[in-house]
Parts: C-alpha cells; sequence; structure tokens
C-alpha cells in the first residue's frame, strides 16, 4: 500500500519511490507512541503517507521534479504489455496535481470516501466533487497516451 | 477505445503483487532511530555554536579585555544580548517544529507548517536585522576604546574585516530565507490545492 502510493506519487520513479516509502516508514514508526487509538491504524498510516508525500516534495522540489517522459522511456522499452499499461497508468497519475495524485490513488486502494476526507482533512462533499473531476482527467491522460 | 475507471483499477491491482517492500522492520527502526538522533544533533548544532561564541565573548569580555567606558560596557551588553535574543529564538523554532505531528490530516498538518514557517518568515524579516543591527552597532561601540590599545591601521583592519564577515554571514542568511521563503510558497499553494473544489 505504501510503496505502491509513493511509486504513484513520484510518477512510476522506482528509486525515488523507495526512498519515499523508507521515509514514510521512519515517520511511521516515530510516531507511533504518539498513536491515541482515534482513528484506525490504516487511516493513521494513510495520515503520515500523505503527509510525508507533500513534505518530501517540498524538501526535496528539485529531486521530485522528473519529468513523465523519463519515466515512460523507461518502461516502454520493456517488451511486456502489462509493464507498458502500468507504466503508462503511473504516467498518467504522474500529470495530476500532487494533491489530486494522494487522492486518486487512495480511491484506487478502495479506501471509503469519507475515510479520505478524514486523511485529507477536507469535507466528504468537496471531496466527491473532486474525485469525480480527478477521475476523468486520469482518464483523458490515459486516452491521449493510448 | 476509452478506458474505463474499473479498467483503471483492475491495473493497479495487477501491479499491487509487484511491489514489494526491500526493507525489513528492523532495518526501518535503526534507520528511525538514526533519523532521530541525526535531526536532534543538526537542531542543537546551531544553538551549540551560538552558545560558544556568547561563552567567547563574555571570557575575552570578562578575562582578556577589561573594558572601562560606558561605551563599550554597552557595546559589550548588544553584542552579548543580541546572541542571546537568538539562542531563545532557535530554541522556539526547535519547540515549533516538534510540535508538528504528521499523523494529522493532511490540511491540519499543512497548517501547522505553515505557521511554523510564517514564525520563520517573521524572524528572518525584522527579528534577524534587528539583531545584526544590534550587534553590529555593539561591536563599533568599543572601537573608541579599542583605539587606545591598537595602532591605527589595525583598528581599521578590524573595522573593515568586521564589514568583510558581516557581508559573508549576510550572504549566508539571505540564501537561508530565500530557501525557506520558497517551502512558504509552496505550502501555500499546497493549502489552496487541499481547498479547492
Amino acid at each position: 500500500m505504501v510503496l505502491q502510493m509513493c511509486r504513484g506519487y513520484m510518477k512510476g520513479h522506482e528509486e525515488l519511490a523507495k526512498d519515499l516509502a523508507q521515509e514514510v516508514f521512519i515517520n511511521v514508526w516515530n510516531a507511533l507512541p504518539g498513536f491515541k487509538g482515534n482513528s484506525s491504524h490504516k487511516t493513521w498510516i494513510y495520515r503520515i503517507t500523505v503527509n510525508s508525500c507533500l513534505n518530501y516534495l517540498r524538501n526535496k522540489k528539485e529531486q521530485a521534479n522528473i519529468p513523465i517522459e523519463t519515466i515512460e522511456q523507461n518502461h516502454t522499452d520493456d517488451s511486456q504489455p502489462l509493464e507498458s499499461e502500468i507504466a503508462k497508468l503511473y504516467a498518467a497519475i504522474g500529470l495530476l496535481p500532487e494533491i489530486d495524485r494522494l487522492i486518486i490513488m487512495m480511491v484506487l486502494n478502495e479506501i471509503d470516501y469519507d475515510e479520505i476526507a478524514q486523511v485529507m482533512g477536507v469535507s466528504s462533499g468537496n471531496l466527491r466533487v473532486r474525485i469525480h473531476r480527478i477521475k476523468k482527467n486520469l482518464k483523458n491522460h490515459l486516452n491521449n497516451a493510448n | 477505445m476509452q478506458t474505463e475507471f474499473n479498467d483503471i483499477k483492475q491495473l493497479w491491482e495487477k501491479d499491487k503483487t509487484s511491489v514489494q517492500n526491500s526493507l525489513d522492520s528492523s532495518t526501518i527502526i535503526k534507520l528511525a532511530e538514526q533519523k532521530k538522533r541525526s535531526t536532534t544533533r543538526t537542531q542543537l548544532a546551531n544553538v551549540s555554536i551560538l552558545v560558544v561564541v556568547v561563552l567567547a565573548l563574555l571570557a575575552y569580555f570578562l578575562l582578556v579585555a577589561k573594558f572601562q567606558f560606558t561605551l563599550s560596557h554597552i557595546g559589550e551588553v548588544l553584542m552579548c544580548g543580541s546572541i542571546l535574543l537568538r539562542i531563545a529564538i532557535e530554541l522556539a523554532s526547535m519547540f515549533y517544529a516538534k510540535r508538528i505531528d504528521l499523523s494529522e490530516a493532511a490540511l491540519k498538518n499543512n497548517d501547522s507548517i505553515l505557521r511554523y514557517y510564517s514564525f520563520r518568515k517573521k524572524i528572518h524579516g525584522t527579528v534577524t536585522i534587528t539583531i545584526i543591527i544590534f550587534y553590529s552597532v555593539g561591536f563599533y561601540m568599543l572601537t573608541p576604546e579599542f583605539s587606545h590599545w591598537f595602532p591605527l591601521w589595525l583598528l581599521i583592519l578590524i573595522d573593515l574585516s568586521y564589514i568583510l564577515a558581516a557581508l559573508i554571514f549576510s550572504y549566508f542568511i539571505r540564501s537561508a530565507i530565500r530557501r525557506e521563503m520558497t517551502a512558504l510558497n509552496e505550502i501555500k499553494r499546497l493549502r489552496e490545492d487541499l481547498l479547492e473544489q
């Protein structure tokens, strides 16, 4: 769950995704004594993952600015059609703004909308409208890639 | 062929199997402890340097150069006082940073970081300039009494080298301020993005 989210957030870049995932796990471990049980473990970990992703981008802005083309080239060289499709998916996710990227990956992980709203700290109503728009944008990006 | 969201979901699910974390829990715990220690060390390093500077200044004023002029005493107080103020600000900054909770909701976390950087912005503005002015005025207040001990050429050399050191110091402060202001703008942008419908 964490590594796949990091991979999507880092536009499919494997090494950066692993680095970010490591950062998330470290943050989870360090935040563990403060876990109050007000939410489920899953929501709590998602919150740390989302916040770590956003902080990582701020702290390592230059490093995180990976051009999508590079990623596509890395993957489309592969002869496997499934891998090529997955690479296109990550590239399409990478075209979305950071917040939208995180939201859509939680949707793909089948997290309840109310839970996503809790993780992001926004109202469920706003989130539903936003998810509808993100889905549309993601589909457009994928259709353009195909 | 048009892509449907269910197709995207299936593709995402298929990729789940290929995602494997290469780190075991004991390595993560070790890295977490290391990170905690290194963060504390970095934060304390800044404060420690400033404490050493104050102690060196106090030792110089009390043991080596026992100034007689009232003007020099005011200069001593201004120099040491401005560094002590900086230490207090660094400690307050550390306290603010510690209060940032990564397990909060993204918007709340972003607001905590925004408050921290806004505090840093205030420090970098008026407060830092005031500290530098107080320190410099204090330093030049020592010059009249220095003139009784040192020849004119050495006095000029001391005063000019202070200007050079102040310029180099200001350059580093300016770079740090720029970095933090870029981060502040980034946080503000993320906040707007989070609140967008």
